[in-house]
């Protein structure tokens, strides 16, 4: 269940330096949520454009800022969606897994990796920087030991206005797209 | 097997364990619908308590505003369940722990403004609410009550006994930090310390047992902040700091609300704690845990 880790952790542990402490947790693969949501569901994986004016609309309507470039779109024949997207913030990426029954409503969240960081060295730097840039001196540690942690309550929102951002692109683009309309 | 939703404002952690030799293990398939069981039991609490949607038993108790007919209502028995313990435990905090202070994060604007009333709820608290035979509660003065000091620790609590039922032995549910561990498999707890630099500290092995933590600081997008939702009853007046208040109780519920009643008090050695069997801990910035004030 938490096998897609294990590369990463390698190659980061050759980085050297001194650090902060990452959480890395992977709940489930987007393999495994798609069927969990929607067992034994047909979907094809789906790639479109999304025009300048409707990504202004979603920044007005989420105020997430980045762009959903990483996300990933499956569509089914009945006009389900299966989408897999991140969040980004200054202390956490999360990748989580939104479906979309055929009616428009969302069906199910599932959270698929969290990543929280500790120690503000880290904090002015992207995540992406982070996990891309292998010339980072930032050496990050990765502890799957550690699982349950009491503190003060994180909050969600984040992944709330990810949701909210991707069930406001299904209204204006996904639902008026069928599988044949894909690139 | 471990699994994660983010529900009631943060994220939920289920984790199921179980012995790769046992003969459960022919059960696997089904461990993903127990833990889906033990999630919706997590949103049923949600929807019953939560202020945010217009149609739950709390928001129904606090748009009963009547002054003249002192109005009975029925609510459902899990909001009962938490209302009596609400009750039990604002009377054996002596006020310390009160989830009638809604009127109070309103005012401050941690909670949506109900003006249209907001004169009537001068100093009213749960001491307010009566509870009566077949789930009924009779309202004798409006209150706005707030269940965010207590309902997230109830809903691991039912996640828990769903597990239970279904014969899980080992498992974790953590409510965005609010957590219970069933089984006597001990577990490693960490408590985060948010500040300039968060920080975690170790806070030993545990096993059947359920851990609760308050905090006035919070992170938002940017940098670690203070925020007023740690609220002294007695003053109606922000509980401002850094320190972190972790309690240990057999019921997350019980630990959840404690972690209250111990940022208002800030004593450990309050005679309640050990009335209910629980620990109170006060975590100061950048202490480890040799330091820490162990009752």
């Amino acid at each position: 269940m938490r096998n897609s880790l294990l590369p990463l952790t390698i190659s980061l542990s050759l980085l050297g330096g001194v650090s902060p402490t990452v959480i890395a947790k992977t709940y489930m693969s987007a393999e495994e949520a798609k069927q969990v949501m929607f067992p034994g569901k047909y979907f094809s994986k789906v790639q479109f454009e999304i025009s300048a004016e409707i990504r202004k609309q979603l920044k007005k309507i989420s105020g997430i800022h980045h762009p959903l470039t990483n996300s990933q779109f499956w569509l089914a024949g009945d006009g389900s969606w299966f989408i897999v997207d991140e969040v980004v913030g200054k202390h956490e990426m999360i990748t989580y897994g939104l479906g979309i029954d055929h009616f428009g409503n969302v069906k199910e969240v599932q959270i698929l990796q969290y990543n929280e960081s500790y120690g503000h060295q880290i904090r002015e730097l992207s995540w992406r920087k982070q996990f891309i840039d292998k010339n980072s001196i930032h050496k990050i540690r990765l502890n799957e030991d550690i699982e349950n942690i009491s503190g003060a309550t994180l909050s969600c929102k984040h992944v709330t206005d990810g949701i909210r951002r991707l069930m406001a692109l299904h209204s204006l683009l996904l639902k008026k797209l069928k599988s044949h309309d894909t690139l | 097997m471990i699994r994660c939703k983010p529900l009631l404002g943060t994220f939920i952690e289920i984790q199921i364990d179980f012995e790769s030799d046992s003969p459960k293990d022919k059960k696997k398939l089904n461990l993903e619908s127990v833990i889906a069981a033990a999630f919706r039991e997590i949103e049923r609490v949600d929807y019953l308590m939560s202020i945010f949607e217009p149609r739950s038993d709390i928001s129904i108790i606090n748009q009963t505003v009547s002054l003249l007919n002192k109005p009975s209502l029925e609510i459902h028995p899990w909001t009962f369940e938490v209302l009596q313990t609400a009750k039990y435990l604002h009377e054996i905090t002596k006020g310390a722990f009160d989830c009638g202070v809604g009127h109070v994060l309103s005012r401050w604007g941690l909670r949506p403004h109900m003006e249209e009333f907001s004169h009537l709820l001068g100093n009213y608290s749960i001491a307010n609410i009566e509870l009566e035979g077949n789930h009924s509660i009779r309202i004798h003065h409006p209150v706005l009550l707030d269940l965010g000091g207590i309902a997230k620790g109830y809903a691991v609590d039912r996640a828990i006994n769903l597990l239970k039922s279904y014969g899980v032995e080992n498992a974790i549910v953590n409510a965005g930090g609010d957590l219970r561990i069933l089984g006597s498999v001990p577990r490693k707890i960490l408590l985060r310390q948010l500040g300039e630099k968060t920080e975690l500290i170790d806070f030993g092995k545990l096993s059947n047992i359920a851990v609760a933590s308050s905090s006035s600081l919070i992170r938002d997008e940017s940098a670690v902040v203070q925020s007023k939702h740690l609220i002294n009853p007695y003053q109606q007046i922000p509980i401002i700091g850094e320190k972190v208040f972790t309690v240990t109780a057999k019921s997350c519920m019980l630990a959840d609300a404690l972690t209250k009643a111990l940022a208002v008090d800030q004593n450990p050695n309050a005679d309640y704690f050990e009335i209910l069997d629980a620990k109170g801990y006060l975590v100061q910035r950048n202490a480890d845990i040799s330091k820490v004030y162990l009752v």
